[in-house]
């Protein structure tokens, strides 16, 4: 089956992230179950030679007003991917949802391909919320359009699908498909010897935070834990991959409780170096928190990435996470934003490893059962196969 | 106030070390803060960042600078402040703040970028409202 991904999000010159491993991930996915991806984006993504890729790139001229590029690309990236459909002929369109931008629609409406939207937030809140909008209606409509206008819509949560619901989509529309991890990359056979002797590690127990320094990802509830933690466990040291605007506070919640040497920050790291710093680790910690006025929506990959290292986790009570971690059998739940419940529960894995292995072996288990990006495809082609009955 | 030793990287996009690196730049010589595209919107944060140490020049750190994004008002934070400085990217490319480069080629670019802004907003918003009628459905 061909199936023609559409990635219209602006990402400069970015080649790590989220968005960037979905695209990975779900391209991979078709490829191992058989099938042809094809795909567009603004540049050359890093994917498998085997995906065939076409460049749909953003105007350079404007450039330093925000929001004016996302306009013209909308009809252009329409143009180039109406060329696209009628070169490739796939069977669905695969349209990641991006602000100001309803080339799906379009395409539908004059080609009459089957069109599947894949929406990880309604772009409306991110922007009103994480960021700052300027054409606040105009987003409202694109976001309408596409989500009139697709066949079926496919979120990453049972959450973001209330919120939707809330939107006035109807719920028929809409199907819930976590993302997922590529259980091959992400594997217990990875060693992580050199890191932990690149860091000074050998003796720690070393707990691992993979991921952005952003708001929603609780990265200060984990470091206003440490001083606890080091407290009772004098060879605690943490490992943080990664970086982003809170990376600020955390340094100075660190140097409040005199803990920096039991830290350690990595900053940004190719992601195909992460599987070797995940494995570097004993236990990896989730501390996400809810968001300012929804419950937590997104379905954080690197959840599906901590339990197919076969680690154990220690993960926050929201969303989509607590319907994933069972207390007590593949990994640990804290409430969410309370540190001094974060450091309980890693003290505890530190004393216990056989605890540890049970967790972690039951949470590599039920990542390579139900959360590998062939199941997040298998559930597409499905739904895809519903549409046609 | 006397001007310090020390520069400030101001890093929007990319790994810090790697620009460092690229540049040649001391880790002793120079701060690095990690921004985010959207705190151009907030002006006083970037000032009050630029203004925390009497710096000797500003840096703004990106990716690829071929696809890095606000130049000009990243320029325009340096002819502020430093008038030093410029936007560096993990290659190595460098493009440096010049006072009659920034007024004379970067300044008219944007004035131009601006009045088809306004066109090319005006035309989407025009398009969308159709669009909205023939493919939307009134739901907020």
């Amino acid at each position: 089956m061909k199936v023609f991904f559409l990635r219209t999000e602006y990402f400069g010159a970015t080649t790590e992230g989220g968005s960037l491993a979905v695209t990975k991930g779900f391209t991979d996915g078709l490829l191992r179950l058989g099938h042809e991806p094809i795909v567009a984006a603004n540049r050359v993504l890093p994917l498998s030679e085997k995906v065939k890729q076409y460049t749909i790139p953003y105007s350079e001229f404007f450039t330093n007003l925000p929001e004016v590029l996302f306009f013209p690309y909308n009809r252009k990236s329409f143009r180039e991917a109406k060329k696209i459909v009628e070169r490739e002929q796939p069977n669905f369109l695969y349209q990641r949802h991006s602000i100001f931008n309803y080339a799906g629609a379009l395409l539908k409406r004059e080609l009459g391909i089957p069109f599947l939207l894949q929406v990880e937030g309604s772009e409306v809140w991110v922007k009103k919320n994480w960021g700052k909008t300027y054409f606040t209606k105009a987003l409202e409509w694109s976001e309408e359009i596409q989500f009139e206008q697709a066949d079926a819509i496919i979120v990453v949560s049972s959450v973001l699908k209330s919120q939707l619901i809330g939107l006035g989509v109807p719920p028929e529309k809409i199907t819930v498909v976590p993302n997922g991890v590529d259980a091959e990359k992400y594997s217990p056979d990875i060693s992580g010897e050199n890191i932990r002797k690149k860091f000074g590690l050998e003796e720690k127990f070393v707990i691992g935070y993979a991921g952005t320094f952003g708001h929603w990802h609780g990265i200060t509830v984990l470091a206003n834990s440490v001083k606890k933690i080091v407290g009772e466990i004098p060879n605690a040291h943490f490992l943080l991959i990664g970086d982003g605007v809170l990376r600020g506070e955390v340094e100075a919640i660190l140097r409040r409780d005199s803990v920096e040497r039991a830290v350690t920050i990595t900053g940004m790291v190719p992601s195909a170096d992460v599987p070797e710093y995940l494995a570097a680790c004993n236990a990896l910690v989730i501390s996400a928190i809810n968001n300012p006025d929804v419950p937590f929506f997104q379905s954080p990959i690197k959840l599906f990435e901590y339990m197919a290292m076969q680690k154990p986790v220690i993960a926050s009570r929201v969303g989509q996470i607590q319907e994933v971690i069972e207390d007590g059998v593949n990994g640990l739940l804290v409430e969410e934003n309370n540190p001094a419940e974060l450091a309980e529960k890693i003290c505890q894995l530190a004393r216990d490893p056989a605890l540890c292995e049970r967790l972690s072996k039951a949470a590599r288990r039920n990542a390579v059962e139900k959360y590998t990006w062939q199941e997040n495809v298998r559930a597409v082609i499905n739904l895809y196969e519903q549409l046609r009955k | 106030m006397a001007r310090s030793e020390t520069a400030l990287l101001l890093l929007v996009s990319g790994n810090g070390a790697r620009i460092l690196q690229a540049h040649g730049f001391s880790p002793s010589g120079i701060d690095v803060v990690k921004i985010d595209e959207k705190n151009f919107a907030s002006p006083k944060v970037i000032l009050r960042l630029i203004r925390a140490k009497p710096y000797r020049a500003v840096y703004f750190g990106c990716d690829r600078l071929s696809a890095h994004r606000f130049s000009f008002i990243q320029k325009a934070f340096i002819a502020l402040t430093t008038r030093r400085g410029g936007i560096v990217d993990e290659l190595g490319t460098t493009s440096t703040y010049n006072f009659f480069t920034f007024l004379l080629a970067e300044t008219p670019k944007f004035i131009l970028e601006l009045l088809v802004s306004i066109l090319v907003v005006s035309w989407f918003h025009i398009q969308i409202f159709f669009d909205k009628r023939a493919m939307g459905k009134a739901r907020r």
